[in-house]
């Protein structure tokens, strides 16, 4: 009944041998994938990401070559066999896949220079959000709007990379304009004293605010803020409208941008504090 | 314990605690608690109690009001100190303390100083055969941060500016623990300590009812390196142990510390 099982496909394979190859191949599929599930559920919160990615990787690739070679005999194919023909095919292959190959070994040298870990905020050609993955032949990116974008290795590898998030703290700039009568000392404070009370802005690198500019509508104060970088959008959103707030109890006000318009030879030119109350 | 119902939860007489005041006190914050329990700490308020449903978890008070119900039967609470890492999530795993004043410490020699740290508190519901499960970490105590080292490699570590004392300070046990820091100056010069900074790994904190603490030491290497690391001792005899977040959680992260970008 079962005698089909021993009849010849080609070669010496026979419909056993390849059931056989494909039960082993499957089974090793299943246990790679196992095998990295478990994985990343015991280690995610005892390895960074990248690492535990891309150890699951190796893992899987491994197990899954391994079964591979294993298979080959069965399947008549010797794997010295390859070695012979692997220049031949590696030359057709090579002028068949240039671009493959390219983005293959942008990819190996990528995972070695590590311009970008996954989960990092980067620009990479144009391109702003995170990084989602670092496959061997591409790397993918979440725009910030939510969108997948696949980028081949060898454009990564060849454009510049920003990134956002490699260092430990970044900083936050703020132009902050106050009227001309203002007292400009007592803004400076009052931001100060915001900025240290958030909980998110660091005690070192210090905070610097001081006044930058003598602007055409405004005296413009500078706040230069350094935060946590995976907290740098947080603080940004809620930082600003807190000063506002505050500069604002205290009798500071931020001016529009003004133009005061001239008529006739003999006006009398008003004085700073009357052109003001005029403005306002 | 006097109960009345209001709006489904049944209302329980609070028992207030205050740090300095002793004598007013009915019991103290740490420990397993049986429930209902209703404690009114100074701002804010722990309610827990088991309902038909399940546990009841209410905090109210400073900065938010939380609440939560466990589909369970009865079960006990617990309130621990707990290593101050845990809010905001993800942000740093050091501490580092800075001195109001600085400490010098002649060659070769072991002197040990008072200081304070930050504290979080755990609310947990604890029943056989389930093990412990978290409600809740708060803290009570500002939060900062501050960067030890470069931009580039540097620690973001939790900030706290703590004096420097010679005898246990009193100071409020839910916000601040005391830490005894032996300094050991292994070099041949005179050193001049401003600031330790403190894995969040192997912090080993014990609490009494009015004193939470731990023991640390930090060994000066040379004039740019120093080592901190813990020792597994309560400050005074007869203190428990309080519940570890940290170091059951994240393995990788080693117990010492290396400052090598000054002290």
């Amino acid at each position: 009944m079962l005698d089909w099982l021993n009849q010849i496909i080609y070669a010496d394979v026979t419909w056993l041998n390849l059931i056989v190859a494909l039960i082993i191949f499957f089974a090793a599929l299943v246990v790679s994938k196992l095998l990295t599930i478990q994985l990343r559920r015991t280690f995610k919160e005892k390895m960074s990401k990248e690492h535990l990615e891309m150890m699951a990787k190796l893992i899987s690739y491994g197990i899954l070559i391994i079964a591979l070679l294993w298979i080959m005999p069965t399947i008549g194919i010797e794997p010295s066999g390859l070695m012979v023909a692997g220049g031949i095919v590696a030359l057709a292959l090579g002028f068949a896949s240039q671009s493959i190959i390219g983005n293959l070994i942008s990819g190996l040298f990528l995972m070695g220079e590590r311009p970008v870990k996954i989960g990092d905020q980067v620009e990479i050609s144009s391109q702003r959000g995170f990084v989602e993955d670092i496959h061997i032949i591409s790397t993918s990116i979440r725009t910030h709007d939510g969108l997948y974008i696949r980028i081949p290795n060898e454009t990564v590898f060849t454009s510049s990379i920003t990134n956002y998030s490699s260092n430990q703290v970044r900083r936050l700039d703020y132009v902050i304009g106050i009227r001309y009568s203002d007292d400009a000392d007592k803004a400076v404070q009052v931001i100060k004293k915001v900025i240290e009370e958030h909980p998110l802005t660091m005690v070192n690198p210090e905070a610097f605010v001081f006044v930058d500019d003598l602007g055409d509508n405004s005296v413009d104060i500078v706040a230069r803020i350094w935060t946590p970088t995976s907290e740098w959008y947080t603080v940004k959103r809620e930082l600003l409208w807190n000063i506002k707030v505050a500069i604002e109890s205290a009798g500071i006000q931020i001016p529009f941008p003004q133009r005061v318009l001239w008529y006739g030879a003999n006006q009398k030119k008003p004085k700073m504090d009357e052109e003001t109350q005029i403005l306002e | 314990m006097k109960k009345t119902e209001k709006s489904g939860v049944k209302e329980i007489q609070p028992i207030t605690w205050t740090y300095d005041s002793e004598q007013k006190n009915e019991g103290f914050p740490w420990g397993p608690h049986k429930l209902p329990l209703n404690m009114y700490f100074e701002g804010f308020s722990l309610v827990v109690e088991n309902l038909e449903q399940g546990i009841y978890y209410r905090r109210d008070g400073r900065d938010a009001c939380v609440e939560k119900t466990m589909l369970t039967e009865k079960g006990n609470v617990l309130l621990s100190p707990v290593e101050p890492f845990h809010r905001p999530v993800g942000i740093s795993t050091h501490l580092l303390v800075e001195f109001d004043r600085q400490v010098v410490i002649e060659p070769r020699s072991t002197r040990s100083i008072l200081v304070t740290f930050p504290l979080e508190l755990a609310c947990a519901v604890k029943k056989q055969g389930t093990g412990t499960h978290v409600l809740e970490i708060f803290s009570l105590s500002r939060t900062k941060f501050t960067l030890y080292g470069s931009i580039r490699n540097g620690l973001i570590c939790k900030y706290w500016k703590s004096s420097v004392y010679h005898s246990i300070p009193k100071v409020n046990p839910i916000e601040q623990g005391v830490m005894q820091l032996s300094i050991q100056n292994t070099s041949s010069r005179w050193v001049e300590l401003n600031k330790a900074a403190f894995s969040a790994q192997g912090m080993k904190i014990y609490y009494s009812p009015y004193l939470v603490s731990m023991k640390a030491t930090i060994k000066i290497i040379n004039d740019f390196s120093a080592e901190t690391n813990f020792l597994d001792e309560p400050l005074k005899k007869g203190m428990n142990k309080a519940f570890e977040q940290f170091t059951a959680r994240l393995i990788s992260l080693p117990a010492k510390t290396v400052m090598e970008e000054g002290y």
